[in-house]
């Protein structure tokens, strides 16, 4: 018994040291950083975007290197981070509320305590837009339109289970009416539906919308106040709707990572966000970016679970 | 707007941009030749590779692979019969005899002038025409693109081959592949036993190198005189130059497949597979002697080639404009836009001009040196390639096609995929199934199905409202004349013959 | 093409066919956990395959009675202890790759492969080899920085 405990006291600490000390200089070898989907796409350009400021922020002459693992909207991704080894060679991207809501509607291999949460860098609200040629062109005449008769109102999106579907479950709720949902199999076809009229209205996201903005009519923005990208759109809050929902893309670690690695990372994020280079960059490619780190950004995912679940219990997608 | 077109040209005659698309066009025909290595999945490669390079340098290189790889498609297809390309079987159909004819040298010409023609034609579309075809695609709404994949259906109709039962057992295969996958209407996985990799449903490629990539390597090691490289010897090739003046007679075929190919490419999704199969059907129709067609008749192959080039540029119409791609490589190409910050949209033409423009030009200069690089290279280099002795040219297919699959998106099971796709392919192939309304099948029955079930949400379960508009109207009347006109066409033949009798 | 009009065992249709039918079966039973819109194609897709299945196989009874009815009996195999070589070999290399790494197997099956089928002229055969595994090295490898499955000796 002695035995047994001193032998486990012995691998204990050998474990201790060992870690400690591939510690003391991390990074010391590549790190992977998993990306969910295929080269070019929005969380893509992030996480490339990202990778030379980590670089420079981790020292030591760290290296990044962005690996695509394309499928199953990001879960194939992900599910390979969950699964890694926790020694912050692997960190990924994620996406909210996907990546919770998949967690719900499929067999997931993870769940919310698979990871470490590293920052959460993106946040894309949601907005409405109509076709510029729609006598819709205010929240009034949309809601008016959608509680005259339920089911009236058609609604494109990018697809099931995602921000967008939950924006609109909530938009439900607070307009009482009932909406037709028309998923498509991604924004911009979801976008084009609407610019040719073939659909009453639509909810994208905030950078979808920016290169469109002479094109569509936008009733509001899912935010708590309006943004510089799109000027003069009001916020749902401001119109008497509380309605305050997006898309969030962030990176996570698999969790059980050594705390000083997890301070080092997160602080690597913070400086990178602080980077005015960066934050020209992101802008550039039109991702409307908040930092949320740590414990914070585990809370706000806590959040999006909870939001997903009720959604799931009133009105399963699948 | 078209000042700034010639503002943007000097910056694409540098010497650094000019190279990468020269690059890039010897690059793509090599792919679109060796068989297993597709344009998409050679630009996927491609991608992350190019985040920091110049934006005009990358997208270059780009638009050279995707213009050098439709034409390269052909040259496996005509030599080999094993299609390089998804928008090559078409091809096959009258380039593969005509090789064995002995005359691949001139099916080889004939599909380089097409394809550059091709090309030539969709690029200056794409650069005078962008902003009003992206209107026309606007127009169609989830039903009638509905209709357009019906027309492209009916297209199986003429692939179905001498034994119309195994033709129809083939699309209902290929259709029934296209389902697996994730439902995206209801959010339900059909078919996948549980696989992640089988939830954004199968891609073309894989099946396409299973069908016809497999079975002719077993059969190159198994020393069946059925895929017979001998012949690939005896090219005949004379210089381009003289070749030339007897394929102006297809003019004609070269108008129609440009038109056909730029339609199809403005439309989201149909792809150049599509475009391919549709103007070699329309050529057909318009023939004076369809019976010869499949046996070798060089204007099938111009059709087949002009039409998956004429696709190119104009699929980034709406890829540009609405940020929703026309291919599955335009879709690809969007994603090495969006690296380098450029995001699709009406901004993008006011905010980059410089780029978005000299990236048309690209297209052009791209489809240009497609004959002067594709001419030299396909006739002399490749033919080479095809003198290796059999086993080792099947066991180097393997390995291609292994490669291939594998990169598309990084992992083996899609090869395993493949491999049960070959061999399928290689017993279908045997007991005679024809394998075009397979490939048909995959890329447009889902693709129906899915903008069906749009359609009737949108017109909330009312059938009617299917041909509720003037755009639906005109594709039911057309879809009705394609199918209709051979029949009645035949029944008043055998009512001549019965009457003569 | 060869065509022979009689032949040994069973006709390949009539196996083909059954074959379809099990497959289209066993899927089909799969379809009434779907929604009914999710459900509704592939039942119309499976049930034709069994239906067109049955007439092919009525079809090779018919030619047997009647001449008017034609079901061509085609050959599958040129040479079956080959073919079935063939699918090991593929099989092998498949499997070899994923366990191996992608260099290590095809530097030693593709000679031995063709050695095995027929080509047995060993120095051009391994000229040959260097060329394609070192051009696919380069290009994949070094100039696009592609990951193909790893070799053993380098995990």
């Amino acid at each position: 018994m002695i035995t047994k405990f001193s032998t486990i006291a012995a691998t204990l600490c050998l474990a201790s040291i060992t870690s400690t000390q591939a510690l003391a200089d991390y990074p010391e070898k590549k790190i992977d950083l998993i990306v969910g989907y295929a080269a070019g796409g929005g969380t893509d350009v992030m996480a490339r975007t990202v990778a030379p400021f980590l670089e420079q922020y981790l020292g030591d002459d760290a290296t990044v290197v962005v690996k695509n693992m394309p499928g199953a909207s990001g879960q194939i991704g992900v599910t390979a981070t969950a699964q890694a080894d926790p020694d912050g060679y692997t960190i990924g991207t994620y996406n909210l509320p996907g990546m919770m809501a998949r967690t719900l509607d499929r067999d997931a291999d993870y769940d919310a305590d698979s990871f470490t949460y590293l920052a959460n860098v993106v946040d894309d609200p949601n907005v409405i837009v109509t076709p510029k040629s729609s006598d819709i062109d205010s929240m009034e005449k949309l809601v008016a339109a959608a509680q005259e008769r339920d089911g009236a109102i058609t609604v494109s999106m990018s697809s099931l289970g995602g921000d967008d579907h939950f924006f609109l479950i909530r938009l439900s709720e607070e307009t009482d009416a009932e909406y037709t949902i028309v998923p498509f199999s991604g924004s911009a076809p979801a976008r084009s539906a609407l610019m040719g009229g073939h659909v009453a209205m639509g909810i994208i996201n905030l950078s979808e919308v920016v290169n469109f903005r002479d094109e569509l009519n936008v009733l509001g923005i899912a935010t708590n106040e309006r943004s510089e990208l799109l000027e003069g759109v009001p916020t749902f809050t401001e119109q008497g709707y509380d309605l305050v929902n997006g898309s969030l893309r962030g990176f996570i670690a698999p969790s059980g990572l050594p705390e000083e690695v997890e301070a080092s990372l997160i602080s690597a994020f913070e400086k990178t966000y602080e980077d005015p280079k960066f934050q020209e960059a992101m802008l550039k490619s039109g991702n409307p970016i908040s930092l949320t780190t740590g414990d914070d950004f585990q809370a706000l995912n806590a959040e999006q679970l909870e939001l997903a679940e009720r959604v799931w219990e009133s009105s399963p997608w699948k | 707007m078209y000042g700034s077109l010639i503002d943007a040209l000097p910056a694409v005659l540098s010497l650094g941009n000019f190279a990468a698309v020269v690059l890039g066009v010897i690059t793509g025909i090599c792919i679109g030749a060796l068989p297993g290595l597709s344009a998409t999945m050679a630009i996927s490669v491609l991608i992350p590779f190019t985040f920091g390079m110049d934006p005009l340098v990358a997208l270059g290189m780009m638009a050279g692979i995707y213009n050098g790889a439709m034409y390269g498609g052909a040259i496996p297809a005509v030599l080999l019969r094993i299609p390089g390309t998804p928008a090559a079987v078409a091809t096959s159909f009258d380039g593969y005899p005509m090789a064995q004819q002995g005359r691949g040298g001139y099916a080889l010409q004939v599909s380089v002038v097409s394809s550059a023609i091709g090309g030539i034609v969709s690029a200056i579309v794409l650069m005078l025409l962008a902003p009003p075809l992206a209107k026309v695609t606007l127009l169609f709404g989830p039903s009638e693109v509905f209709w357009v994949a019906v027309f492209g259906l009916s297209a199986i109709v003429f692939l179905l081959g001498g034994d119309v039962l195994k033709g129809l057992l083939s699309a209902c295969f290929g259709v029934f592949v296209s389902l697996v996958g994730l439902d995206s209407i209801s959010g339900y996985d059909r078919y996948t036993f549980g696989h992640l990799e089988l939830l954004d449903g199968i891609n073309i490629v894989v099946l396409l190198v299973g069908l016809y990539a497999i079975p002719p390597a077993i059969a190159l090691l198994e020393e069946v005189v059925d895929v017979d490289t001998s012949t690939a010897k005896k090219l005949n090739t004379t210089s381009l130059w003289k070749a030339f003046p007897s394929m102006l007679r297809f003019w004609k075929t070269w108008l129609r497949s440009s038109v056909i190919g730029v339609f199809v490419g403005i439309l989201p999704g149909a792809g150049g597979s599509m475009a391919a199969f549709l103007s070699y059907n329309e050529a057909r129709r318009a023939s004076s002697n369809p019976e010869d067609w499949g046996k070798g008749e060089p204007e099938g192959v111009a059709a087949s080639e002009t039409a998956n080039n004429a696709d190119t540029a104009s699929a980034l119409i709406p890829a540009l404009t609405l940020g929703i791609p026309g291919t599955a490589v335009a879709a690809v190409m969007l994603g090495g836009l969006m690296i380098h910050g450029l995001q699709p949209g009406p901004m993008l033409f006011r905010d980059n001009p410089g780029i978005v423009f000299g990236f048309m030009w690209q297209f052009l200069f791209a489809a240009i040196l497609l004959i002067v690089l594709g001419g030299a290279l396909a006739t002399n280099s490749f033919a080479q390639v095809l003198r290796l002795p059999r086993p080792l040219l099947g066991a180097f297919i393997i390995t291609l096609v292994l490669v291939g699959v594998y990169s598309i998106n990084g992992r083996m099971f899609d090869v395993y995929l493949m491999l049960g796709f070959g061999f399928i392919g290689y017993f279908m192939d045997k007991l005679k199934f024809p394998l075009p309304p397979v490939v048909l099948g995959l890329i447009l029955g889902g693709f129906a199905e899915q903008n069906l079930r749009l359609a009737l949400r949108i017109g909330g379960g009312d059938w009617t409202a299917l041909a509720a508009n003037t755009t639906s109207k005109v594709l039911i009347a057309m879809i009705l004349l394609v199918i209709l006109t051979p029949l009645f066409s035949r029944l008043s033949r055998r009512k001549k013959s019965e009457s003569t009798a | 093409m060869k065509q022979t009009t009689s032949g040994q065992g069973p006709h390949p249709d009539l196996i083909t066919g059954i074959a379809i039918i099990v497959v289209a079966g066993f899927l089909l039973l799969r379809t009434p956990d779907m929604p009914t819109m999710s459900s509704l194609l592939p039942i119309t897709m499976l049930s034709t395959l069994i239906g067109l299945s049955v007439l092919m196989i009525l079809r090779v009874f018919a030619a047997t009675r009647s001449e008017r009815f034609k079901a061509p009996r085609h050959q599958i195999f040129e040479n079956l202890p080959r073919f079935l070589g063939i699918v090991v070999a593929i099989g092998l290399y498949v499997v070899s790759v994923s366990l191996i790494g992608f260099y290590t197997t095809t530097a030693v099956m593709v000679p031995l492969v063709a050695w095995s089928f027929g080509y047995r002229d060993i120095k051009r055969l391994l000229l040959a080899d260097l060329i394609f595994t070192g051009g696919l090295a380069i290009i994949f490898a070094l100039l696009m920085g592609q990951d193909l499955p790893t070799e053993f000796f380098i995990r």
